[in-house]
């Protein structure tokens, strides 16, 4: 595990030590160490701002800025329901609400064990298969509340079988 | 692939990709579309109707005519049919290729027993028609 | 010429890709290979259709047949019939909603008659990532225009006739943007492309750059030609990974031929673009915040002046326009500013594209002339309301923009009749609300995103709008006093005014337009504690009515177990349901499951 971490700082030094220049270059760095450990806790952080050369705050200020940027490590199922408005209107807020009944968990939370995490999410723009989401990045359009069930015993069924 | 290095070079490009899209830019116009049925029903693919629409189209694109649709018709006669046309005592679309060819708001031209020879010459005709419409 | 007689469009787009156009084109391989006729056919790729309801859609050129919903399991059939015998599979074709007829071609279609398409003018015609089809359809021709036959004041002064004004939002003039551009002097100059598409409900930015994204590049390479840049940044939304990466295709193909880079086609004008990926925040739509998020900032706005023409992205001049603008700036040097002033109105030339879709038939993305009207954008190109419902608002220009009523519906759209009526164009996302929709919860919806969305900086916005939001919220729960109507008013007209951006100035525009358009829905809601739309959970109660059955459907259903047997009895013994009002939850699961010819669940 120990070694594994290293590894994995290597590569972001090494995509760090490649840019052509570190100005402005914040986050373009926090995509990349999101990309390689799934969420940015507080020693990549401060790794990041070690490697930049700017203040840790200033790397916390940025990142809890963005949405796209968490600090918390995800479940290993992703729902994300989308909550554009087109989705909204044709009904996704009672298909989140029945993934939390279901799920027992609130919206954009990850579940104690880990095996869960449920957010909502903004627009993924396609409202014609309104409403979406997607579970570990595969899409299910023009869902109703009775699909739910299914989709949740699905993603048990497939973690099993791996 | 070099690099563009004047306008001239671009506009080489686009002569040279034009082939490519073409067909996409002109089939919306169905107005002006001259279209070369190739009738390819059960027995006229047994008699090697699709080797002769091959052959009418690369006729069609060595000719470059960009209005020159080809396409492929189900056979018209359906050979259960007694009443069906009769060549030398066969089916037409059986004993040989049939072809038909759609002037824009013109009735079919039909041509039977068409042979990489005929198909030639079809495409040929349709070329001096065109190119008389545009003198 | 041709390569093969036949070509095979499949629509490559987010929309068809979620419904399963992958698939669709692997099974037609198979399909093709298996009767020995894969040579006959080159498939595509292509952009957005633009019918994204009836995605995934195949076209099949040279005669032009659209196919729509196509699925895997139909791909044996198409090859079977249409490409073995020329038949078309008619359950396949679009069939006209209104008059039953089947589609053969997309023009037969209400969905595409009053159409025009100039932004989207070779979306779904070229392979976006084969630059090699952009080139056979003229591409790069305007820049080869504009940097042989054009000054730079030139170009200015073609776009400035033109009329072209801001697809972003606020409509501003183009070519007078540019004009700062140039005349503010540096030896280091930035063009920016905004695509940062971040209000819900909006595809066409996203669309642009799927489905033709060298129009971009090349217009991109225009405006810096026109103002003296030579580094060009598209800021893109992470959330788009598709388009990020044809756009990178795009450019590594624009490079390879010498579009960009170095000596542009031996003119000695350089120019380079790279993609700067955005992480999820909507006032990085405003400009000066977008320039401030990638310099690596908050992207927090910045004052103005200086505007960024005069000091941008790294202090340096820089000229920042949306995508779709972009998109029409190729098209206007090759075909003159006369022939785009010829579209549209004459103070809104061209046209515009929308994303439409909420409570609509024909979901998709159109491109109109501006000037088109509401009730033909809706009843005509939109198909009008799904379940007979009834049509009861549109709202244009998303967080931004208002919500509007049937009283204006025959209003031609464009950017001053928009803002005129009490919304805005926005970048072009329409939703269609109808009689299911609470207006008040829908302008609550829409705070609720400004108020996660607003940066923080200047007080109006950061406090104002969660006001406001509290207010609506108290008023969606019954709580709300009258008093409650003027303060929002009050507020909302003080945020506008008092804030630093863009984001604060239009935030309080769901709620004022909805006050101003649907009063009776919020003094329905303040006055008598009835949701009239039956869509707020506190003000609505779910009732078992006599007609019951006692069929038990839907105590199987119910999530909290709150529906009982302890109504009327009925003659054979059994007694009539009641739902318990204490531990209901108003998740409205039982309705679906009472027998429609029963009804007996009602929402009161």
């Amino acid at each position: 595990m120990e070694k594994n971490e290293k590894a994995l700082y290597a590569e972001l030094d090494a995509y760090i030590d490649a840019m052509p220049t570190k100005q402005g270059a914040l986050i373009s760095v926090l995509h990349k160490a999101q990309d390689i450990f799934g969420y940015l806790p507080k020693e990549v952080q401060t790794h990041v701002a070690d490697k930049l050369d700017v203040p840790a705050s200033k790397v916390y200020g940025v990142l809890t800025f963005y949405s796209f940027f968490t600090m918390t490590q995800k479940g290993k199922n992703r729902v994300n329901v989308c909550m554009g408005t087109a989705c909204f209107v044709r009904g996704a807020d009672k298909i989140l609400e029945r993934f939390e009944r279901d799920l027992n968990m609130k919206a954009n939370t990850t579940s104690e064990d880990k095996l869960w995490s449920l957010d909502a999410l903004r627009c993924i723009g396609a409202c014609g298969l309104a409403p979406i989401i997607t579970v570990n990045g595969k899409s299910h359009g023009r869902l109703v509340e009775d699909d739910v069930p299914g989709i949740i015993a699905s993603c048990l069924e497939e973690k099993e079988g791996a | 692939m070099a690099k563009v290095n004047s306008r001239e070079e671009l506009k080489a490009l686009r002569e040279k990709y034009r082939d490519n899209v073409i067909m996409r830019l002109v089939s919306d116009n169905a107005a002006s579309r001259v279209e070369i049925l190739c009738v390819v029903g059960k027995c006229g693919t047994e008699a090697g109707a699709r080797d002769i629409m091959k052959v009418i189209f690369d006729e069609v694109n060595a000719a470059r005519l960009e209005k020159v649709s080809v396409l492929v018709a189900d056979c018209s006669y359906g050979c259960d049919n007694a009443d069906a046309p009769k060549i030398d005592g066969n089916f037409a679309c059986g004993s040989d290729k049939v072809v038909d060819v759609v002037f824009p708001g013109e009735a079919p031209v039909r041509h039977m027993k068409v042979d990489a020879a005929k198909a030639k010459e079809i495409v040929r005709g349709i070329a001096a028609r065109l190119e008389g419409q545009h003198a | 010429m041709h390569k093969t007689r036949l070509q095979i469009l499949i629509c490559g787009g987010t929309g068809c890709i979620s419904s399963g156009c992958l698939e669709v084109e692997d099974a037609l391989v198979a399909a093709m290979e298996k009767h020995g006729i894969r040579n006959e056919a080159t498939i595509l790729k292509v952009g957005c259709f633009g019918f994204c309801e009836q995605g995934p859609i195949v076209k099949i050129y040279p005669d032009n047949t659209f196919y729509v919903q196509v699925q895997a399991q139909d791909c044996e059939e198409l090859v079977t019939e249409h490409l073995l015998k020329g038949k078309h599979v008619d359950r396949l074709l679009f069939k006209s909603p209104l008059t039953g007829e089947l589609c053969h071609h997309h023009m037969d279609m209400a969905f595409y008659k009053t159409q025009l398409r100039i932004a989207l003018y070779h979306c779904g015609v070229v392979d976006p990532e084969n630059i090699e089809d952009y080139f056979g359809v003229g591409g790069y021709e305007a820049l080869a225009i504009c940097l042989t036959e054009h000054s730079p004041e030139k170009i200015i002064e073609i776009i400035k006739e033109s009329g072209l004004r801001g697809r972003g939002g606020a409509g501003f003039p183009t070519g007078l943007k540019w004009e700062f551009g140039l005349k503010n002097a540096s030896d280091k100059k930035y063009i920016i492309c905004n695509a940062d598409e971040g209000d819900p409900g909006a595809f066409m930015d996203r669309s642009i750059m799927e489905g033709d994204p060298h129009a971009v590049l090349e217009a991109m390479a225009i405006a810096a030609r026109a103002i003296g840049a030579d580094e060009g940044v598209v800021y893109i939304r992470a959330e788009y990974p598709l388009a990020v990466n044809r756009l990178n295709v795009a450019i590594n193909q624009a490079r390879k031929y010498g579009m960009l880079g170095e000596n542009i086609m031996g003119s000695g004008f350089n120019f380079d673009v790279h993609v700067h990926l955005g992480a999820g925040a909507f006032v990085c739509g405003e400009e000066t915040a977008l320039i401030n998020s990638l310099e690596g900032l908050r992207g927090e706005p910045r004052l103005r002046p200086p505007f960024p023409a005069q000091k941008g992205f790294w202090g340096q001049p820089t000229v920042n326009c949306n995508v779709e603008t972009y998109a029409c700036v190729p098209l206007i040097i090759t075909k003159g500013p006369d022939w785009f002033k010829s579209v549209g109105t004459p103070k809104s030339p061209g046209t515009k594209v929308f994303a439409l879709a909420g409570k609509i038939n024909n979901v998709g993305l159109i491109e109109v002339p501006m000037g088109t009207t509401l009730r033909e954008v809706i009843f005509e190109i939109g198909g009008g309301i799904p379940n007979g419902k009834k049509f009861k608002a549109i709202q244009t220009g998303g967080p931004s923009g208002g919500c509007i009523s049937e009283k204006d519906l025959d209003v031609g759209v464009d950017f001053d009749t928009l803002t005129a009526i009490g919304s805005m164009m926005g970048s072009g996302g329409m939703i269609v609300m109808d009689e299911d929709d609470c207006m008040v919860n829908i302008a609550k919806f829409y705070l609720e995103f400004t108020v996660e969305e607003s940066c923080g900086k200047c007080t109006p916005c950061r406090i104002g709008n969660t006001r406001m939001y509290e207010i609506l919220e108290r008023i969606t729960k019954g709580l709300g006093k009258p008093e409650d109507l003027v303060e929002l008013r009050e507020l909302g007209q003080t945020i506008k005014d008092a804030s630093l951006c863009g984001l604060g100035n239009t935030a309080p525009n769901p709620v004022l337009s909805t006050l101003n358009n649907f009063m009776h829905e919020y003094e329905a809601h303040v006055l008598h504690g009835k949701c009239p739309a039956g869509a707020c959970k506190d003000l609505v109660n779910f009732v078992i009515t006599e007609k019951c059955i006692a069929c038990g459907l839907c105590v199987k259903v119910c999530p909290v177990s709150c529906i009982h047997p302890t109504g009327t009895e009925m003659p054979n013994g059994k007694k009539k349901f009641v739902i318990d009002q204490e531990e209901c939850i108003k998740c409205g699961a039982c309705i679906p499951k009472c027998p429609p010819k029963i009804g007996a669940i009602i929402k009161e």
